[in-house]
């Protein structure tokens, strides 16, 4: 198995983790809520930038035959993004914690917090998407991972266009 | 390089997304019921221990509280995946089988 693919697992493991402790700011408090987000924005740029290939190649294709199967998968990998976006947003214009460090004031409009709150669940509902979406690569690379001397077994693609990096 | 040149993609697609989302929200809610406050509420604008406490921070300031907004996320993403898969196996099961041979 690559280094690079238990970066990505890794990586996305956190990220994931990091996703559902930062949907309970009533368990974490406030300020930890806001600093956690902005790092996921972090961690999310980084699986984009993994992933780099990938996005350059569906976008090239998009319109192909061939790339008929990822398709779908590239749709809500977009809207994943956009929702994520709407998310930042409008926790940012209802902070508390970090614009006030940057010592920036934004007026605030009451609509962004039920943005804020409705972007969360349809994020939910596309990651539970996502997820499901790469299930066979995950499934995949835990098995490879806690049973070693079985010969790695080819996760079925979920994308006609398969990924270089799901091969060890 | 590189990495630098595609983490400003990246930024300014989010920028430009964001943007449009900020001009919608800005020009929807302008002008409608008035619900915009010219003023972000300061600390010492509320009593601290006083009768009123602003609606939006009411849960936030009482401790650790039971994570059942987690469990909530973690339920909707575990649904809709299970469902996802399910459909996609049911269908990908119904789908007709290519002939091999004449």
């Amino acid at each position: 198995m690559s280094k690079q693919n238990i970066n990505k697992l890794l990586l996305d493991l956190g990220t994931f983790i990091t996703l559902l402790v930062v949907s309970a700011p009533r368990f974490t408090g406030e300020t930890i809520h806001e600093w956690l987000s902005l790092a996921l924005g972090g961690a999310i740029v980084v699986h984009l930038l993994l992933n780099w290939n990938w996005i350059v190649e569906v976008t090239a294709r998009l319109f192909t035959k061939s790339a008929k199967n990822s398709r779908f998968n590239y749709v809500l990998n977009w809207a994943l993004f956009a929702s994520g976006i709407m998310i930042m947003l409008s926790g940012l214009m209802i902070s508390k914690s970090v614009v006030p460090f940057f010592g920036l004031t934004l007026p605030q409009n009451m609509s962004w917090k039920e943005l804020h709150e409705v972007s969360t669940n349809i994020t939910m509902i596309l990651m539970g998407l996502h997820v499901a979406q790469h299930w066979n690569w995950i499934v995949s690379m835990f098995k490879r991972i806690f049973t070693p001397s079985i010969p790695a077994q080819t996760a079925s693609p979920v994308l006609s266009i398969q990924r270089k990096d799901a091969r060890t | 390089m590189k990495t630098i040149f595609k983490i400003l993609l990246i930024l300014v697609v989010a920028v430009m997304i964001g943007g449009t989302f900020y001009g919608a929200v800005t020009a929807s809610s302008s002008g409608t019921d008035g619900t915009i406050l010219q003023e972000r509420p300061q600390p010492g604008d509320f009593p601290l221990d006083g009768e009123f406490t602003p609606p939006d921070r009411e849960d936030f300031d009482d401790g650790v509280q039971f994570p059942a907004e987690m469990i909530k996320s973690l339920v909707i993403m575990t649904v809709v995946a299970t469902v996802y898969l399910n459909i996609t196996k049911y269908f990908g099961r119904k789908k007709p089988a290519m002939p091999t041979s004449l």
